[in-house]
């Protein structure tokens, strides 16, 4: 009976065995990881060198053939027998086999077969290699304002230099004056040159500072007084200026034609 | 004739690696009321390459021309720039109408102080009898009302001056300063 059991029991273990998930293993698929390795150097070792062959002196006797070798051979008679056969003989026993009767029996559970078969991940992406760094990093540079604004740049008042530049004057549409005021123009040149007023030939009436006029040039060209005013000029009110010209020796004559 | 017109004439210039401007203020004859100018600025290495292009308007606009705004007692009735400033697109504000004078070879209009627009910011006015007409280029800022009034201020001064001639005298004053004799 107890073998019987032994037997259902092997074969419990033997369905087991069987029926058990399939055995993983793990590969090594990875690539091996790059590592940077110092290789060291290489280096010439010194090794002793060969022993230098040495001559021996062989005696003579030593060429001479060999004498023949004299073997002497004894043989011994022995009576040898062989005891297992007896022993075979007497020890043998008869098997009996028991006979088959009703017993107890117990259900085996078959293990079920693995619903999925487990895999194992292993990253098979190539390792990225280390890079060994060569550079000591770079230190942080400090950063430094630059005054970009353009400042005020300071002014200065010269009104004097100014006034030393000629100033073109443009003369009066002399057909827009009343003929009042033309002949009270005309007549106060009159009185101011000493000149007939039919020797004159007016170029023009001009409005001119009453003060600072250092010097006047007229230009025949556009009709314009070219007037070099001094400080004094700086403020003061304009008063009509007449410019004529001489007809007897075309000299230029000219006076302000209003007090002021 | 009216004697509170004002005009300041800027001009704005470069003499080696400097920049200086000067500003003269007349009265409606041309005679100088007020001129005040600036010293010059170096502008360093460094900051004419981080400024670029943008140096020179920027100097002109905005620190020449402020600086010297800036001294003036009285605002002036208008402000007249050189025509090559104004061409490169002025953008100085000056509180009152910015403007550039040119002479041109233009046909004379019919009569003195007859106006013709040549496009939105230009205007041509007969100043004298028989003479080609001025050009005036107007800045960006200008509307067409502040136009016309500048146009009427123009007008006025062109008949008792020659409203170009005073940008000569300032640039004339700046050499002098540059260049002491």
């Amino acid at each position: 009976m107890a073998g019987l059991r032994d037997a259902m029991s092997d074969l419990a273990e033997t369905i087991r065995r069987v029926f058990k998930p399939p055995p993983c293993h793990g590969a090594a698929m990875g690539f091996a990881s790059l590592g940077s390795r110092q290789v060291p150097p290489l280096e010439a070792r010194a090794l002793p060198g060969f022993e230098p062959a040495r001559g021996v002196a062989v005696p003579g006797a030593l060429l001479r053939p060999a004498p023949p070798v004299a073997v002497a051979l004894a043989w011994a008679p022995a009576v040898v027998a062989e005891p297992g056969w007896q022993a075979w003989e007497a020890g043998a026993k008869v098997t009996v086999l028991p006979t088959f009767r009703a017993e107890k029996c117990a259900r085996l559970a078959v293990p079920a077969l693995p619903r999925r078969v487990e895999t194992r991940r292993e990253p098979v992406g190539i390792a990225a290699p280390r890079a060994r760094q060569a550079w000591a990093p770079l230190a942080a540079a400090a950063a430094r304002p630059v005054p970009l604004g353009l400042g005020r740049p300071r002014a200065f008042r010269e009104l004097e230099r100014m006034m030393g530049l000629p100033v073109a004057v443009r003369g009066e549409d002399l057909g827009r004056i009343s003929k009042a005021l033309w002949m009270r123009y005309t007549l106060q040149m009159v009185r101011s040159t000493g000149e007939n007023i039919r020797n004159l030939e007016v170029l023009g009436l001009y409005l001119i500072p009453a003060k600072g006029a250092r010097q006047i040039r007229h230009d025949p060209a556009t009709g314009r007084l070219q007037v070099t005013l001094g400080p004094e000029a700086i403020g003061a009110a304009r008063a009509p200026f007449m410019l004529a010209r001489r007809k007897s020796d075309a000299e230029i004559v000219c006076c302000f034609v209003e007090e002021h | 004739m009216s004697e509170t017109l004002k005009l300041a004439y800027f001009v704005a210039m470069k003499e080696g690696a400097s920049y200086l401007g000067g500003l003269l203020l007349t009265d409606t004859s041309g005679i100088p009321i007020d001129f005040r100018y600036t010293e010059p600025i170096t502008p360093t290495r460094l900051q004419g390459v981080l400024y670029g292009k943008a140096l020179e308007p920027h100097l002109k606009e905005e620190v020449i021309q402020k600086t010297l705004l800036k001294e003036l007692k009285s605002a002036p009735d208008l402000f007249i720039l050189p025509p090559a400033d104004m061409a490169g697109g002025w953008n100085g504000d000056s509180k009152c109408p910015a403007l550039a004078l040119q002479k041109t070879q233009e046909a004379p209009l019919a009569r003195v102080g007859e106006t013709f627009r040549v496009s939105p910011r230009e205007v041509l006015l007969q100043s004298v009898e028989g003479g080609a007409p001025l050009r005036v280029i107007f800045a960006q800022a200008v509307d067409a009302p502040a136009q016309d009034l500048a146009i009427q201020k123009l007008q006025e001064v062109a008949y008792h001056m020659d409203p170009v001639e005073p940008l000569e005298r300032v640039y004339a004053a700046l050499q002098t300063l540059v260049r002491p004799e």
